[in-house]
């Protein structure tokens, strides 16, 4: 290029040079370079850094021209407007001028992204912990066929069984339980009913698994021969459980799930074949089971290991229950027969219920029933727990959402009125109405897809929250983002552009030519604001029914706070251990816990220390049937009561006051009078104003009937929920309980935090016995908070949703009036030039609150029947609370006052004169 | 003019037409077209270097003009172009539009005050 003109050798402006197509430097570039000496030399460039970004930014479009040209397959390029087809039919073309116009407004940008990005996030969320826990199926073959069993009958109506697993109040306010016996199951396996095929498996709940010198708490299942048959599984590696396992003289074996093969034994193929001992018995490992399959138990339980159930006293420390009919532990499930029904199945299982009853237990007539359950999605107790939580929130994401894309469809409205010129001079210049209405279109579509693309961010954090709530029963739910619901709500969010997009588009597009161009007011406006002020009225309502909502559930939240629990446990620390699977057991057993006791206790910084069976509200429970002096149970019912199991500084531990008599003390021995500490219930039901003192209440029967003296009367301690009723209930020392103690739970309470013990109380019961594990340490207040988690999470959820809702509706009003306050500026003008002062002006604004308040009212009127809904979430409130559906609709109406007035000051603040001139 | 080439053209930017319309005169080189546009619009029009070769490189590529051979400058030997028969066809088509555009526009605003 020196031949041409004077070397233009600065390195930056060559390098911007670069930026061009290849192309177009091979025949253009030493005339730029020239071109830029000339501009040099005329002194009309004086920096080389605006001249290299100059040619950086051309260079840049220049490439960007020429892969449109590529992309759009026009061998003709052509010369275009910048709205124009940029190559015929582009729709880059569109979205390129969408994102410059979404660049040219931030702030309406910000919010429609962000508010979608909110409503996509919280419903992705939502959905992901639905899909999981509700609605998918057992990844079995006909999952559709499968029915699970449970029995239910009139609490008072139960036989003397000892129940292990599931017991929920059903609709008929009957205990529905979800246990049978094995030879309950024997019966109904072996009577003619539309049931194929059924099943019987129970969980262990946790059992000490040693592989080669190292020994781990896992979670485990017994099952019965037919178990894998039944469902179609295969095996993922050597083979699955058969009948012939499920015989006692079948060697023990045992089969381990694909996530326990990986993570214990490292996937490797030499596991099968492998000897493990389980609570100390020897089963050999012959299969894996497929990846993605953990069993049929409940909600978040996924045992590592299953063995038959023959075997099952090697490794239960009930001993043998196949031959119980009072001990009813195990789970059943069955295969509906082609075309049969569940009612048909349920009335054929009726008569071996009866006959099982009368035979095993000697109960003829019993009132008790079988239900027969859908079982696609295996055991439904833990679940159904969560479902309606759930549910209520996803139908709160779902009208968030509805209020993003109102609040969209709002903006856009108003947006595509104040655009009404641009739109009008495009269409005066030639341009299609279709092509003018696919660029608004594509604008609205590149709106939802990043605010859809933030969302799945959003999604994430979201889905952080839900799950430790979920996760309550201790096993890992596995919950991965799941990507069919990014793709619906990839789906929704473009749906929702599209549909949202086109009315303001058509709107937009259908302006008669002559006023706009004349910058005249255009006459349609008021239908279009018509339009606004609908949609507005929609967005009100619906947030003043997620105001609602959030408002009962956080009074909800409040009253389960503010409720007596009988107990202070802020400062206790919990360790739960059970040595009986480290082969303690008798007097064994109990002198562990004496031995760990007097060791707890001198860890520094214990203030207070014992220990229970269940610690308060935990929701773990035993009940036992029993006999109370001086109470005369009427025909046919049934006393119960909850038994827990404690040493004599249990309820110093939990502060729990002596209210009558006396707690336990250290002249309570094994070998002293058995004594019982009873609750303040236990009194008032079944010894109502009487001294119980002294009184005696007896369990079991025959030889092992055993009489206690009721010592001391303590408070209510709520053990399960903390918003049910309280339970009769009694408390007996561990070394006095027939039987001995089983696992049980030290209660430290610590001078200041609990946490700060876990160490020093670790080593002392590893210096005691480095076998026996600990199966949990948790500080208690973090138990209670499993208990309450559900009701404070949603509370929260719907707080901060229905501030979403709140915020984005204000931002619709705000938009509306604002545009509105724009167009009204002549109007506005004139009344003030004939004396109108600035209140006046004020008020003409602030009249648009009619629509805020009709919008109220629709919310009200709707949430009123609505929330009847949400009565069994609440806690001790009345769903149509007057305090909260008046606060709510306070609160709404004083924001929306708020974001109405701002538009109405600036209106006030016009200079008439000005305001005149404007249009 | 075909009606092909109506339709392809009757959305041109309006620098291209400016740029031929420089153009029409006879050929130029790039500070020229630079020069010659401002003082065609008084000064409303002012291109920087990588804006010039663009344009040019586009309209180039569109055969609305051509390189036609060097001219000696003051400060070196620089590249003319020339509006090709094409590009005329389309700048007087695109002014005969423009100019009855411009008339309406003209005659309204006389009637209106623009704010």
């Amino acid at each position: 290029m020196s031949v041409r003109g004077r070397r233009v050798d600065d390195w930056m402006v060559r390098g911007a040079l670069r930026a061009f197509p290849r192309r177009f430097r091979l025949s253009l570039a030493t005339d730029l370079l020239a071109l830029c000496e000339d501009f040099s030399q005329s002194g009309r460039v004086r920096s080389r850094v605006v001249m290299s970004w100059d040619l950086l930014r051309n260079g840049l479009a220049a490439r960007f021209d020429d892969a449109r040209r590529a992309f759009a397959g026009g061998p003709q390029p052509s010369p275009s407007s910048p709205e124009g087809s940029r190559g015929p039919g582009s729709l880059l073309g569109d979205f390129i001028f969408g994102v410059r116009i979404l660049r040219k407004s931030p702030m309406f940008t910000l919010v429609a992204v962000g508010s979608l990005a909110i409503g996509i996030g919280a419903n992705t969320a939502v959905f992901t912990v639905l899909d999981a826990t509700i609605l998918r199926a057992l990844p079995v073959q006909n999952p559709d066929e499968l029915v699970v069993l449970h029995m239910a009958g009139d609490y008072e109506e139960w036989p003397d069984i000892s129940h292990n697993g599931w017991m929920l109040t059903n609709d008929q306010g009957h205990g529905e339980a979800s246990s049978f016996s094995y030879p309950m199951y024997e019966r109904l396996r072996a009577a003619d009913t539309p049931l194929r095929e059924l099943t019987a498996f129970a969980e262990l709940y946790s059992i000490n698994v040693r592989v080669g010198g190292g020994a781990q708490l896992a979670g485990g299942q017994v099952v019965a021969g037919n178990y894998y048959s039944f469902l179609g599984l295969r095996p993922y590696r050597g083979r699955l459980l058969t009948q012939s396992d499920d015989r006692a003289s079948a060697a023990p074996v045992a089969v381990i799930s694909y996530d326990y093969w990986q993570t214990r034994f490292g996937g490797l193929d030499s596991a099968v074949g492998d000897e493990i001992f389980v609570n100390g018995a020897p089963f050999t490992i012959v299969g894996v089971t497929p990846p993605g399959f953990s069993g049929a138990l409940q909600l978040g339980t996924a045992p590592a290991l299953t063995l038959p159930l023959a075997h099952q006293a090697l490794v239960m420390r009930q001993g043998e229950l196949l031959d119980r009919g009072d001990y009813w532990w195990l789970y059943l499930m069955g295969r509906l027969r082609d075309g049969a029904t569940r009612e048909q199945a349920q009335a054929a299982a009726a008569l071996s219920f009866a006959q099982s009853l009368e035979a095993d237990l000697g109960v003829a007539d019993s009132p008790l029933y079988v239900t027969v359950l859908p079982g696609a999605r295996g055991m439904t107790e833990a679940r159904s727990l969560i479902v309606r939580p759930l549910m209520t929130v996803a139908i709160v994401v779902v009208a968030v959402l509805l209020i993003a894309c109102v609040n969209l469809a709002n903006l856009l409205v108003a947006r595509a009125s104040s655009r009404s010129r641009e739109i009008a001079l495009r269409l005066s210049l030639g341009a299609s109405r279709w092509r003018v209405t696919r660029q608004l279109l594509s604008e609205s579509v590149l709106l939802a897809f990043v605010g859809g693309a933030l969302g799945v961010v959003f999604a994430f954090a979201l889905r952080d929250l839900l799950l430790p709530v979920l996760d309550l029963r201790g096993a890992q739910l596995g919950l991965t983002l799941n990507w069919r619901v990014v793709a619906f709500t990839a789906l929704a969010a473009s749906l929702t552009g599209l549909f949202f997009g086109i009315v303001p588009a058509l709107r937009a597009t259908a302006v008669d030519l002559t006023p706009a161009l004349k910058n005249e007011p255009l006459r349609q406006g008021a239908g279009r604001f018509g339009l606004a002020r609908a949609l507005l009225v929609v967005q009100v309502a619906l947030s003043l029914g997620l105001l609602i909502v959030a408002g009962l559930f956080a009074g909800s939240l409040a009253a389960l706070s503010g409720e007596a629990t009988g107990f202070d446990g802020d400062q206790v620390l919990t360790i739960s251990v059970d040595p009986r699977l480290s082969g303690y057991e008798g007097q064994e057993l109990v002198s562990y816990y004496e031995d760990a006791l007097i060791r707890l206790h001198r860890v520094s910084g214990v203030v207070a220390a014992g220990m229970a069976a269940h610690v308060p509200a935990s929701g773990s429970m035993s009940t036992t049937s029993m006999r109370v002096e001086g109470y005369e149970a009427v025909e046919g019912e049934r006393v119960r009561t909850f038994i827990n199991v404690v040493d004599a500084g249990f309820f110093g531990s939990f502060d729990i006051a002596v209210q009558q008599g006396r707690l336990f003390d250290a002249t309570d021995r094994t070998e002293s009078a058995l004594v019982t500490v009873v609750n303040r219930e236990l009194v008032e039901r079944y010894l109502p104003g009487t001294n119980p003192l002294g009184r005696h209440i007896g369990f079991g029967s025959g030889e092992r009937a055993v009489e206690f003296e009721i010592v001391g009367v303590v408070d209510d301690v709520k053990y399960q929920n903390l918003g049910d009723d309280p339970l009769a209930a009694v408390h007996v020392l561990y070394d006095q309980v027939p039987g001995g103690p089983g696992r049980q739970t030290f209660t430290l309470r610590a001078a200041g935090r609990p946490e700060d013990l876990a160490a020093g109380a670790r080593a002392a019961l590893q210096d005691l016995d480095s076998d026996v594990s600990i199966q949990r340490i948790a500080a208690h207040r973090d138990v209670l908070r499993g208990n309450v988690a559900v009701a404070r999470t949603f509370a929260q959820l719907s707080i901060g949703l229905s501030a979403v809702a709140l915020l984005l509706s204000c931002i619709g009003l705000y938009g509306i009036l604002s545009y509105s306050v724009a167009h009204r500026t002549r109007e506005i003008g004139v009344r003030m030039a004939l004396g109108a002062c600035a209140g006046d002006v004020i008020g003409l604004v602030m009249r648009e609150m009619r629509t805020v308040v009709v919008g109220g009212g629709f919310g009200l009127l709707i949430s009123y029947f609505a929330v009847r809904g949400l009565e069994s979430q609440l806690y001790g409130l009345d769903p149509t609370e007057p305090r909260i559906m008046a606060g709510a609709a306070v609160l709404l109406l004083a924001v929306a006052a708020l974001a109405a007035f701002l538009p109405a000051r600036r209106a006030a603040a016009l200079d008439p004169v000005e305001a005149l001139r404007s249009e | 003019m075909s009606p092909t080439e109506t339709k392809n053209h009757s959305n041109l930017k309006q620098i291209d037409f400016l740029v031929l319309a420089v153009l029409q005169k006879g050929p130029l080189h790039g500070y020229g077209i630079v020069q010659r546009l401002e003082e065609l619009t008084e000064g409303a029009v002012a291109l920087r270097p990588g804006d010039v070769y663009r344009v040019l490189y586009r309209m180039q590529r569109a055969n609305l003009l051509a390189p036609s051979g060097d001219v000696e400058t003051e400060t070196g030997r620089r590249a003319n172009y020339a509006i090709t028969p094409l590009g005329q066809r389309i700048l007087s088509s695109q002014a005969e539009i423009l100019a009855g555009v411009a008339a309406k526009v003209l005659a309204t605003e006389g009637h209106d005050h623009v704010g």
